[in-house]
Order: structure tokens, then C-alpha cells, then sequence
């Protein structure tokens, strides 16, 4: 198994972020920090992004969130995350989809267009489960045959959560085909285990196709 | 005038940033003119698969069943857009 602290190590090497985990000391600090966003949200917005982040901070057990901050983004990892090594790997490759995003469409457009769109949410939430699914796939050989509805946390309605299972479909369709998801994160992490090779298992490094550099 | 302008500014700036309405039929698939899965959502509008394109990862794009990259070499499907 490669540890869970050299692939974060690859991926801050691309985009800077700061990881909390549980028994962090400033983890506790960040979970509380949901539930003064959403009071001190506009009374206005708050059906809006309330039911959002107010469901954060009651999932905060099992759910891992990544935070756009007037400095790094900020990744706090749940319990559920880092509870076992490919499960802490994986989420660290969701939750750094999100950072991309961040950089790729500022902070600020970034929180518009997650509150304010289901669609748009469904969109970036399938790409980053998608890129979970994929390292879950290198490292341990298991895909999905179909692919999975996202969970109520992101309160998709009918149609938008059928987009985001029909993203997820093209990317696992995309890797059954034997190419690489076409993620900034994917080709990072590819290119650093081609990079790596003497660390990295053989049979991993099989399920790993080579890119363009 | 010039609370109605800022109005129109702010309401720009704090827009979600969606796709153009494009007419296509919900949950159709394409290759995006520059080699990109989209598939089309419920509000008409063509959603990608992935944040680049598929050339940018050694791959193609094609349309069998999803819209999706697959190895230069066994892209034999036609990529052009299906609907569902």
C-alpha cells in the first residue's frame, strides 16, 4: 500500500492545501466553524446554503469537506476518512478535485457556483467521486459495474443527481476502456507514479496508464 | 441608475457560472468539438466529464454507450453525439 502522506505530498506538490485530521488541533476548531458559516449567514440565503453546510456540520463524523480560504484551501478529513489507508488515500484525491476546482475558478465563483447550482454541484461532486473511485481502482483493483448515486449530503434533486451518476458512468467507462479519467488530479497522480516506480507495487503500477507529459 | 448597475454587477459576479442552454436532449451523449465527454442535463445545457480533454491524456473521445476516453488505439467508434 503507498502511504496515504505520499500521495497528499504529490498533490500538495501541484496545488497548496493545508490537511486537518481528526486529533488535529485545529480540526475540532474547523468543525465547529460550520456551524457559525451557516449562523451567520443572511437570513435570505440560508435555505439556500443552510441546508447545505447545516448538514455538514451534523455529517462531520463521516463526511470530509474542503474549505476555500482567503489562503490555502483547507481539507478537514472525517473520521470515516482516514479509517483506513486506500479509504484515507481516496478521499484525499476527492477532496483535492475541490482544490483544483478552487484554483481553476477562484474562491469566491467557486462557493456561487456550488451553493447557488445543483447542477454544478452535481457536476464537481461527480468528477471528485470519480477520482476516488479511480485511485480506489489502482490500488486495489475494484471498480464499481455501475455507477453510484451520490449519497443526500449534497441535496441533488432527481435530475441532478442523474447527471452526476451519468459523469461518474463516463469516467468509469473511461477507465474499463483502459485510459486515464481526463482529471487534472488523475494525470498528476499518474505521472508521479510513473515517477516513482521503485515505491510503487508492480501490479498498481499496471493499472496506471502512462501520459503525456 | 447606479443601484441598478451595481445591482446588475453584483448579480454578475455572484451568478453560478452554468454552461449555455443548448437545446440538447437530457441525457444525451457527445465528444465536445475539442475531444471532451458531455452529457446533456436536464436544464439543456452540455455538461463535461472530467476538467481536459481527452487528447491532453493520451486518449480520444468517443460515443458507445457514454461519452467517454478510450486509448487512441481502440477508438473505432464513430464520435459523434447520441441521444438517449
Amino acid at each position: 500500500m503507498i502511504a496515504p502522506t505520499l500521495i497528499e505530498s504529490a498533490l500538495r506538490t501541484w496545488r497548496p492545501a493545508t490537511v486537518l485530521r481528526p486529533g488535529d488541533a485545529l480540526h475540532a476548531v474547523a468543525v465547529g466553524l460550520y456551524r457559525a458559516l451557516v449562523e451567520a449567514l443572511p437570513a435570505a440565503l440560508r435555505p439556500v446554503t443552510g441546508v447545505v453546510l447545516g448538514s455538514l456540520e451534523d455529517a462531520s463524523q463521516r463526511v470530509s469537506v474542503t474549505l476555500a480560504t482567503p489562503g490555502d484551501p483547507v481539507i478537514v478529513l472525517s473520521p470515516a476518512a482516514v479509517a483506513d489507508e486506500v479509504s484515507h488515500a481516496c478521499t484525499l484525491a476527492h477532496e483535492w478535485v475541490h482544490v483544483g476546482q478552487i484554483a481553476r475558478v477562484g474562491r469566491v465563483q467557486t462557493a456561487v457556483d456550488y451553493l447557488g447550482s445543483g447542477e454544478l454541484r452535481a457536476q464537481r461532486e461527480a468528477d471528485a467521486a470519480a477520482v476516488g473511485l479511480w485511485l480506489r481502482y489502482v490500488l486495489t483493483g475494484e471498480l464499481p459495474e455501475t455507477a453510484p448515486t451520490l449519497g443526500d449530503l449534497y441535496h441533488l434533486s432527481t435530475d441532478d443527481a442523474a447527471l452526476a451518476r451519468a459523469v461518474i458512468a463516463s469516467h468509469l467507462d473511461t477507465i474499463r476502456a483502459g485510459a486515464l479519467p481526463p482529471l487534472d488530479v488523475c494525470v498528476v497522480l499518474a505521472q508521479w507514479l510513473h515517477a516513482t516506480p521503485r515505491e510503487i507495487p508492480a501490479d498498481v503500477l499496471a493499472r496506471v496508464p502512462r501520459v503525456p507529459s | 441608475m447606479r443601484p441598478i448597475l451595481l445591482c446588475l454587477l453584483l448579480c454578475l459576479a455572484a451568478c453560478p457560472k452554468l454552461p449555455p442552454v443548448s437545446g440538447c436532449t437530457p441525457a444525451a451523449w457527445r465528444c465536445s468539438p475539442d475531444g471532451r465527454p458531455e452529457v446533456c442535463s436536464a436544464s439543456q445545457r452540455w455538461e463535461p466529464a472530467g476538467d481536459r480533454s481527452c487528447a491532453s491524456v493520451g486518449a480520444v473521445c468517443v460515443v458507445e454507450r457514454t461519452a467517454h476516453c478510450a486509448p487512441a488505439f481502440d477508438a473505432s467508434t464513430d464520435a459523434s453525439e447520441v441521444t438517449p
